[in-house]
Parts: structure tokens; C-alpha cells; sequence
């Protein structure tokens, strides 16, 4: 007699098996749509807050362009989604630099106050704000109090010579202008900059403090970049509410005027 | 009863690999833009024409300059380096700083110009010692 060996399959139903490949299905769909669907809408927000970021850079590199190296106007198409782009005239912004330094001829200190205006990204879905002022690029979160600076601008101290180099970039609009959706840019800079230029006979010290918009404060951002080691290496020396630069034989400032066209 | 067929199996398991393989070359593709914009950015910045202007100008006026130089062409000279200085920040917003200094060399039938170039944008700060000889 041979032995047959045989495979127990009655049990086998084909509904058995369409009811829990439909109940993975459903399963499945289910957890998509509760937690990958407010997932990918997050990644969509930070993605907005991310293009915007480097939106900004194309922007900083076009005002460069305007501003040091000397070309006189500038379109850039750009795209602004998850919130709206506004432009703050340097009249309208509540944010200043004031800059103390010693006027040679006349033997005494000069101040001066400088409004920088405003280039501000503020997102709609997430609560990032991403600013364009006085040539650098920060960043806040609306809920929070802190700030950073994503780009520099390009202040800096020449050890060799004791130069000291400020850099001002003012934004000017003639009316309020806000862009959202894919529009394009036009900048342009018609006006020669304001420079301030002196040779020390005696070495002399300039100070610097920012008076941050308490609607919009970005002071961490700027504290972090004078005494961090974007101007010169250990920084400058904060004394109070200003920051110190002591021991300078020459100190240049330009102050650059942008005018925002057309946005 | 039917035989089971697990022929597709394969089909949904390359199905799966392709999408694993998507979704990593998307976040490789999305970190590439940075990267493009950080070293253009780096290229456009450096600069070169200008470090090389000042070195060329400086060069040909250390093969103009004589050893020995009146009061007058002295400041004329000084006058010049000056200009250089000026223009430098006013055009290309960096402090520059260059001595051309010609010594004469006995027994010898070259002069020497002793030139040091100092060059500082901010982002790129640049010196240089350079001895040109000149024909007597």
C-alpha cells in the first residue's frame, strides 16, 4: 500500500481570503489618510518654507550684484507659495541700526540712525517669517522669540590695514507691494551710495546697536552675527545695548539705496 | 480546486524596490539645488578679475618706475598707489593696499621692484610679495 500524502486544503475559502485582503486595504487607506495626509501637508509647508529660503539667497545675490558690484537694475522671477512676500520702505520700518563714529574734522562723535526697510516672506499655513534686511536673510518662528540669520551680510575688519568696512543696504518702494504666486522682481539702483569715510590719526572705536521692531524681532539673530566671527575672528565687544569695535585707523560705511520697482 | 498562483508575487516585490528607489533619488535631487546655489554662488563671489587687474596695473607700474626718483616723482608716485586705494573701495568695495619699492642691484643686469599687494573684500583676503626684474 503507498503511503499518500495529502495537503488538508477544505478549509481554503476564497471569501476568507477576499475578506482580509479588503480589510488590509481598507486598514491601509485608513491610515494614509489620517496620518500620512497631515504628514505630507506638513512636508508641503516646510517645502514652501525651504524654497523660500533659498528664494531669498537668488534675492541677497541680485542686491550684491546691485549694490558691490555696481549693475544698476535687476529682474528675477520668482515664486512665492504658503504665504505672501510684503516690502517694507525704509520710512515704514521700525527696525534700525544706529552707528556711533568719530567725525575726524569736526573732533567730535557722529550718530547715525539707519532704517533699513524690509523684504518679509510670512508663511500663511506654517508660522516660519524669513526677512531680507539690511543685506542679510533671518529667520523667526511667529510662536517663538528667537531668530536666526541664514546669510551674512558682508560687514568686515581688516587686521592688516585696522580698516573697518559697514555695509548699508536701505530698500525703497514707493507704495506698499506684496507678492503671491509666481510673479518677478525689479530692482534697480539708480542713487549713487552715501559714503562715510575716515583716516584716523589716533586710533578711534565704533559702536553699533540695533533697535530690533518688537513686532518682528530679530536682535538674537543680529547679537549672534556681531559677536560671532562673521566680521572678524572673537567678534565685536558688546558694551550694553551697542557692540564695540575698538582700535580702528580707518572706517568706511556705504549705505546702498535699493528701489523695488515692481514686484 | 484551483492551484494557487503566486506569479505576481515578483511583480508587487519590483513594484516596491522601484518605489524605495524613487523616493531616495527624490530627497538626493532635492539636496542638490542647495549644493548648486552654495558653489555658485562660492564662483560668482571670488574675486579673481579683480585681484588680477590690481596685479597686472601694479606690475606695469613697478616696470615704469625708475630707482631713482625726484621729491616730485615720489609724490606723484604715492599719488597713484593712492588712486588705486580709492578706486579699489569705491568700484569694488575692498581695501587694497600696494608698495612698489625699486632697489638697485650691483653687479647685476636687472633692478629689482620689491611690490606687496593686500587685498581684502571680506570674503577673500589676498597678499602677495612679488619681485619684478627689471632690464637696466
Amino acid at each position: 500500500m503507498t503511503l499518500r500524502q495529502r495537503y488538508a486544503d477544505e478549509a481554503v475559502s476564497e471569501s476568507i481570503g477576499f475578506i482580509i485582503i479588503f480589510g488590509l486595504v481598507v486598514t491601509g487607506i485608513a491610515l494614509v489618510s489620517l496620518y500620512g495626509y497631515p504628514m505630507l501637508l506638513k512636508q508641503q509647508i516646510s517645502s514652501d518654507e525651504r524654497t523660500m529660503e533659498q528664494t531669498m539667497l537668488i534675492l541677497q545675490n541680485d542686491m550684491k550684484l546691485l549694490s558691490y558690484s555696481n549693475v544698476p537694475y535687476k529682474d528675477t522671477s520668482l515664486r512665492v507659495s504658503g504665504g505672501g512676500l510684503n516690502v517694507f520702505n525704509t520710512t515704514d520700518s521700525q527696525q534700525s541700526f544706529t552707528i556711533r563714529y568719530w567725525n575726524e574734522t569736526g573732533g567730535y562723535t557722529e550718530t547715525l540712525v539707519f532704517r533699513p526697510g524690509e523684504l518679509r516672506y510670512t508663511s500663511s499655513a506654517g508660522n516660519a517669517v524669513i526677512s531680507l534686511e539690511n543685506g542679510a536673510i533671518l529667520k523667526r518662528q511667529q510662536d517663538a522669540t528667537g531668530s536666526i540669520m541664514i546669510a551674512e551680510p558682508r560687514w568686515f575688519y581688516d587686521a592688516t590695514t585696522q580698516t573697518y568696512v559697514i555695509f548699508l543696504l536701505g530698500i525703497q518702494a514707493d507704495r506698499p507691494m506684496a507678492l503671491s504666486g509666481i510673479g518677478n522682481i525689479q530692482m534697480s539702483r539708480i542713487i549713487e551710495p552715501t559714503v562715510i569715510s575716515w583716516d584716523y590719526a589716533v586710533p578711534r572705536n565704533v559702536s553699533v546697536r540695533y533697535t530690533a521692531d518688537p513686532q518682528n524681532d530679530y536682535s538674537l539673530a543680529w547679537e549672534n552675527y556681531f559677536t560671532g566671527s562673521g566680521i572678524l575672528a572673537g567678534g565685536l565687544t558688546p558694551l550694553g545695548t551697542e557692540y564695540d569695535l575698538a582700535n580702528i585707523s580707518k572706517f568706511v560705511l556705504k549705505a546702498y539705496v535699493i528701489r523695488i520697482e515692481h514686484i | 480546486m484551483e492551484r494557487l498562483d503566486d506569479e505576481a508575487q515578483w511583480i508587487v516585490l519590483m513594484g516596491f524596490i522601484v518605489s524605495i528607489g524613487i523616493f531616495f533619488l527624490a530627497i538626493i535631487i532635492s539636496q542638490s539645488t542647495i549644493v548648486g546655489q552654495t558653489t555658485s554662488e562660492a564662483v560668482l563671489e571670488f574675486p579673481k578679475t579683480e585681484i588680477q587687474d590690481v596685479r597686472s596695473e601694479v606690475i606695469g607700474l613697478a616696470k615704469a618706475w625708475e630707482v631713482t626718483a625726484n621729491a616730485g616723482e615720489l609724490a606723484k608716485r604715492a599719488a597713484v598707489l593712492e588712486d588705486l586705494r580709492v578706486l579699489a573701495m569705491a568700484r569694488k568695495n575692498a581695501v587694497l593696499t600696494v608698495s612698489v619699492d625699486p632697489v638697485t642691484l650691483a653687479d647685476d643686469p636687472f633692478n629689482e621692484s620689491r611690490i606687496t599687494i593686500h587685498f581684502n573684500n571680506g570674503v577673500t583676503e589676498y597678499d602677495e610679495f612679488h619681485k619684478e626684474y627689471i632690464e637696466k
